[in-house]
């Protein structure tokens, strides 16, 4: 074999630009083999087609209605714009919004290429992320805010408008991920502005605000100047490109690969220990001593550990009661499910722990705790979370979200453990069974797996039945109904824990 | 004769069309121990893994304390176990994992103990630390002190010595002979012959799933240390597969 011998380093030497190296790679990829086959393909397609035809039209007609908003709901259209805006922001921030695949984090990263190019494509996916949310954005306010009839020359200023706010939003997540002061700001202010946005939505249910006036189009020299400002500083971003540090890189790229591995093996338990594990890293423990005349309940003392260091993130989590309450304005089913869904958000505060058990049973063989008494002391936290959730939910639906009189804050106290139990069996799901046998249709085979763990827990909304038809009905519930509900979720649980949890072994 | 704490006759496993394990027995008696030895495949993870009832025998049969391993919380309350590594639970520190398996135990999470462990691994200053921040080998460590954390009639550990450096090995091998000082029993898996003569604990080699031929039974020589809790051990072969062991 013949030895070639070079200086170690070259220094005179062009590095390789990023573009050239993609291009190679995706040559020894296309020899290799179509990334795309023709049945992927038909897949894809086919799911768009019946995506488009199923909701195409109802989403179009809610998109475009043929009214403005009532002059005292237009309020509520800018708070919920500007609740758009910081959502999106949010959402920037927590993919990156600059990130690498996997394969370039590891082996272009490090590499000697410049930095401008291999970061461009992905400053170009998050603006246009920015510009294109920015423009749906726009498109809701004109429709709900704009009179009719509304000019194609208007209709394209606020396209203009939006899609320029939206690019500013995206440069503002882009130079947030790049310096971390700037970062703490934004993730600190953006969350509490929606907090503001949804109490001042809340007071509007209450007391009417001024109404904002009805526009036509936008001020041609705003467009103009929102438009340059974009265009300005998406050129300075692309010029601190090279600036940008490979930490600030890592943790979102490595976050958005999970994304899609969790996507491609249709497994959501890789995002949820992911952001768990995440949640904990960042934070500073210190030991406290568990208290040794409560042996028993070695789990619960657990759970209220960890429920003692959420902090803000349940504080957060009461702010979002009102969140029902807020929905009524929409289909009548939204608050109902808004209530399951955030009452059983709140019970999984302390539930990671039993879907680690779940997973890994090896702790729970250490303690010698049979499954039954595992899940039942885990459960407390969770019932007890899920019915302060609800009940504080309900209190605001009765006050304010239309209803007639009734005791619905009993009726949700009454519900809250129904709720946890919804999200203790969700944990207990545990990853999705991708073994099961593959169902035939007319339009191909689909794998059952993902379907029954979406449904998993569902089932158990059966022991809501009193307060779903209250919420759906509307019916006017009395103290017969919040019995009933007591009686169900009480009978629901005792039921669950009796057949649902091993009585011999640690297994849950 | 003493009831054997662990008693395995003519074990086979097989995993498809490749059996990994394959006609091995041997008694484990009440605060006697024993170490499986032998090359990666061999079967000795298996063998562990079969005694603690996570693996099905496909022939043979295992009995733990008279009794088949059923995995019950019953069972696990007499016997600890480090043949998988654990998924720690999150926001709970170092610490309170080991004081979490204490207090399970029935035991005083504050007598002392948990302490003592923690010093004589090297973790008291990881005290605050969550698992996720661990290296592999203080991991280990970790894994080592919530098993010692909680008494155990019978301790099965497998490879305890492994990603330890050098100086907490001794350490180890001192804890586990405390273990069996104090009554308990020892079965576990290693590829450290200093640590496995460390403890002084009889041997049995394992081969391709089976026990090895021409080496039946060997026990180590004791160390300094755990001699008093092992030069009592006497190593009966019983064939070629076969060992009783008392302690």
């Amino acid at each position: 074999m013949t030895r070639v011998a070079e200086p170690p380093t070259r220094r005179e030497s062009m590095p390789p630009t990023a573009r050239r190296l993609r291009r190679w790679v995706r040559r020894r990829r296309a020899g290799r083999g179509p990334a795309l086959t023709l049945e992927s393909a038909y897949v894809l397609l086919l799911t768009v087609a019946i995506t488009v035809a199923v909701v195409g039209p109802r989403t179009g007609a809610a998109m475009w209605p043929a009214a403005p908003a009532a002059p005292p709901d237009r309020f509520v259209v800018l708070v919920l714009l500007a609740a758009g805006a910081a959502g999106l922001v949010l959402l920037l921030r927590q993919v990156g919004p600059l990130v690498l695949g996997r394969g370039e984090l590891t082996w272009l990263l490090p590499a000697p290429v410049p930095r401008r190019g291999l970061l461009l494509p992905a400053l170009v996916r998050a603006l246009t992320v920015g510009a294109l949310a920015g423009a749906v954005l726009a498109l809701a306010g004109a429709a709900r805010l704009a009179d009719r009839p509304v000019s194609g020359p208007a209709l394209a200023g606020w396209l203009a408008l939006g899609t320029a706010a939206g690019l500013l939003l995206a440069l503002l997540a882009v130079a947030a991920q790049r310096r971390p002061a700037h970062a703490r700001l934004l993730d600190a202010v953006v969350p509490a502005l929606l907090v503001a946005l949804g109490a001042a939505a809340l007071l509007a249910r209450v007391q009417p605000l001024p109404a904002p006036p009805a526009v036509t189009s936008p001020p041609f020299p705003l467009v103009l100047a929102t438009l340059t400002v974009a265009g300005a500083l998406t050129a300075l971003a692309v010029r601190d490109l090279a600036r940008i540090p490979d930490p600030r890189l890592h943790e979102p790229s490595l976050t958005v690969g999970t994304y899609l591995d969790a996507a491609y093996a249709v497994e959501p338990s890789f995002v949820a220990d992911l952001r768990e594990r995440r949640y904990w890293r960042r934070r500073a423990l210190r030991s406290r001593p568990l208290r040794p005349r409560r042996g028993w309940l070695v789990p619960l003392q657990q759970d209220l550990l960890v429920l003692r260091r959420r902090g803000w993130r349940v504080g957060w989590l009461f702010l979002a009661t009102p969140l029902p309450v807020l929905l009524t304005a929409g289909p009548r089913w939204l608050p109902a499910a808004t209530l399951v869904v955030g009452a059983g958000t709140a019970a999984g505060l302390t539930l990671d722990a039993l879907r680690r058990d779940v997973a890994h049973p090896a702790l729970l063989r250490l303690l010698g705790l049979t499954g039954r008494r595992a899940v039942t002391i885990r459960l407390i936290v969770p019932a007890v979370l899920a019915t302060a959730w609800s009940g504080l939910a309900m209190v605001a639906l009765g006050l304010l979200g239309g209803l007639p009189p009734g005791p619905w804050w009993a009726l949700g106290l009454a519900f809250g453990p129904t709720a946890a139990m919804i999200a203790v069996r969700r944990a207990q799901a545990g990853r999705i069974d991708n073994g099961l046998p593959l169902i035939d249709t007319p339009m191909g085979a689909f794998p059952p797996g993902p379907m029954l763990w979406l449904l998993n827990g569902t089932d158990v909304l059966l022991f809501a039945t009193p307060t779903l038809m209250a919420l759906l009905g509307p019916a006017q519930p009395n103290w017969w109904w919040v019995g009933c509900q007591g009686v169900l979720s009480a009978a629901g649980v005792l039921a669950y824990l009796q057949f649902g949890a091993d009585r011999r072994r640690p297994k849950v | 004769m003493d009831q054997a704490v662990v008693a395995v006759q003519g074990l086979h496993v097989t995993y498809g069309s490749v059996t990994v394990v394959r006609d091995v027995g041997f008694d484990l008696l009440a605060g006697g121990a024993l170490c499986l030895v032998g090359e990666n495949g061999a079967g000795k993870s298996t063998v562990l893994r079969c005694v603690t009832g996570l693996a099905e025998p496909s022939a043979g049969s295992v009995r733990v304390f008279g009794a088949s391993p059923d995995g019950t919380a019953a069972f696990w309350r007499r016997v600890v176990a480090t043949v998988e590594q654990p998924s720690w639970y999150a926001g709970l520190t170092v610490r309170e994992h080991v004081e979490l398996v204490r207090l399970a135990g029935g035991d005083d999470p504050a007598d002392g103990r948990v302490d003592e462990l923690l010093t004589v691994l090297g973790l008291h200053e990881l005290g605050d630390a969550t698992p996720d921040r661990l290296s592999s080998g203080e991991r280990q460590r970790l894994l080592l002190a919530a098993a010692l954390a909680r008494p155990a009639d019978l301790l099965v550990l497998d490879e305890p010595e492994q990603r330890l450096d050098a100086a907490i090995r001794p350490v180890v091998a001192g804890l586990l002979g405390d273990h069996l000082a104090g009554g308990g029993s020892l079965l576990m898996a290693s590829h450290d012959p200093v640590f496995v003569a460390a403890l002084g604990c009889p041997v049995l080699r394992l081969h391709s799933g089976a026990p090895a031929p021409g080496d039946p039974v060997t026990a180590a020589p004791p160390p300094v240390e755990s001699a008093a809790a092992t030069s009592s051990t006497e190593v009966l072969a019983s064939g070629a597969a076969a060992t009783d062991l008392r302690a």
